[in-house]
């Protein structure tokens, strides 16, 4: 299956990747992003999911940080 | 400000996105190529019949007409080709009513609320109230033009706590309205140049939420501070608490613990003016004036222990050696700082 990315944090433009049937919330944010997922606010299709929930094909998917720090 | 339905809002910013200007300079430019070209077309069936009737005259002028309909075509195309790479990549990014509509209607969500602004033509969402070590700036208006151009963005306080120091900052990385993006920078300007309105607004936000010590406009704990317990160092300028100023023995001012300085002789605390002074000799010793001789013969300043201690009179040891061996005196090189250098 396959879904669409936005990272958040610097990159800013979507690409397609393809997943294994199943793949949760979790599992994809660890091969995605080096960190805490408690510092990053994961949304599919613009909605706040917690870590447990299961991607599908056609998810959208942002993973944003909650903290930015300003200058 | 008024709420408006999420596909109005939609519409509103589509109209301004910059992409569709540009798309329509293309649109007209195809436009032109085509009226030229049906122009073309006739001028070359004119052409044709004048050859054909041999009237030359009229076969000289058509040619002349065609070679410059001809080149417009060759003009206007060259116009496109160049700018065609760059707006079919912004129309990559170019978000569509659905998913500006998507986007609105999770920004609502997100916020609970989402206005529009027709005075200023600006989406606008309230914050949470920010605090920060008890110090509370309230809440803030996060405004995104719908033109979505980033540097017209601003964040407003509503109910202004300002710093004592600083009436033009509302937040410690909000001033004269302008929040500044730091390591946001990059994330907030993607998702406004894709119309990606919820990351815009979230990225926003998360910036409001984070403090950052290192580079805030006003340190919070400096937010609150009673202006009449600080005063302003009599040399550098810093406000410092006046339970931690330090006065000067001499000169009798204020200053703050890095502008007062210990003389190395009588441990007085002296200020940058009056600790002026150092030994010529032993030239690390800081003295402050009460602790300054000054030779009588080359007039330069020394410590105790660098005076001579075989008279009475004010002079250092090297004029006093002089003076024991009958030389003339003079001033030495090394007692004026510098340095003899060899004569022959």
């Amino acid at each position: 299956m396959k879904v669409t990315y936005l990272n958040n944090d610097g990159g800013g433009f979507a690409s397609e990747i393809g997943l294994d049937e199943g793949t949760t919330v979790s599992e994809f944010f660890n091969c995605q992003i080096e960190g805490s997922a408690d510092n990053y606010l994961i949304r599919v299709n613009r909605q706040a999911v917690d870590s447990r929930h299961v991607l599908v094909d056609g998810d959208r998917v942002t993973i944003t940080p909650t903290k930015i720090e300003g200058a | 400000m008024v709420k408006l339905p999420a596909y109005r809002l939609a519409n509103k910013i589509l109209e301004n996105f910059k992409p569709q200007n540009e798309t329509r300079m293309l649109r007209i430019n195809h436009e032109r190529i085509s009226e030229l070209t049906q122009e073309l077309q006739q001028l070359t069936k004119l052409f044709t019949r004048a050859i054909s009737k041999q009237w030359l005259a009229s076969a000289v002028e058509l040619k002349k007409r065609i070679s410059y309909v001809t080149d417009s075509i060759e003009g206007r195309a060259k116009d496109i080709g160049p700018d065609t790479k760059e707006i079919i990549a912004g129309l990559r990014n170019y978000p569509t009513q659905l998913n500006l509509i998507e986007d609105l209607k999770a920004v609502k969500e997100e916020f609970g609320n989402l206005l529009y602004d027709q005075e200023e033509s600006c989406m606008v969402v309230f914050s949470k109230d920010i605090t920060f070590d008890d110090v509370n700036l309230g809440s803030f208006e996060l405004r995104i033009p719908i033109n979505l151009i980033g540097s017209s963005t601003t964040v407003v306080a509503r109910t202004p706590n300002y710093p004592v120091v600083d009436e033009e900052t509302t937040h410690p990385h909000i001033q004269n309205n302008e929040m500044c993006l730091g390591n946001g920078r990059n994330q907030f300007y993607d998702a406004i140049q894709q119309g990606r309105v919820l990351d815009a607004f979230t990225t926003l936000n998360s910036i409001l939420i984070t403090y950052n010590l290192n580079s805030a406009y006003v340190e919070i704990e400096n937010w609150n501070i009673n202006s009449e317990d600080y005063t302003e160092c009599n040399d550098c300028g810093d406000s410092t608490h006046v339970e931690e100023t330090n006065t000067c023995e001499d000169c009798e001012s204020c200053y703050c613990n890095h502008c007062i300085h210990g003389c190395d002789v009588c441990d007085g605390m002296k200020c940058e003016y009056c600790m002026n002074n150092k030994c010529s000799i032993c030239k690390d010793k800081r003295l402050c004036k009460d602790c300054t001789h000054e030779c009588q013969i080359c007039d330069a300043i020394f410590c105790e222990e660098c005076m001579s201690n075989s008279t009475e009179e004010q002079t250092c040891a090297n004029c006093q050696k002089d003076l024991d061996e009958g030389l003339e005196t003079e001033v030495r090189p090394e007692c004026v700082g510098q340095i003899m250098l060899p004569t022959g």
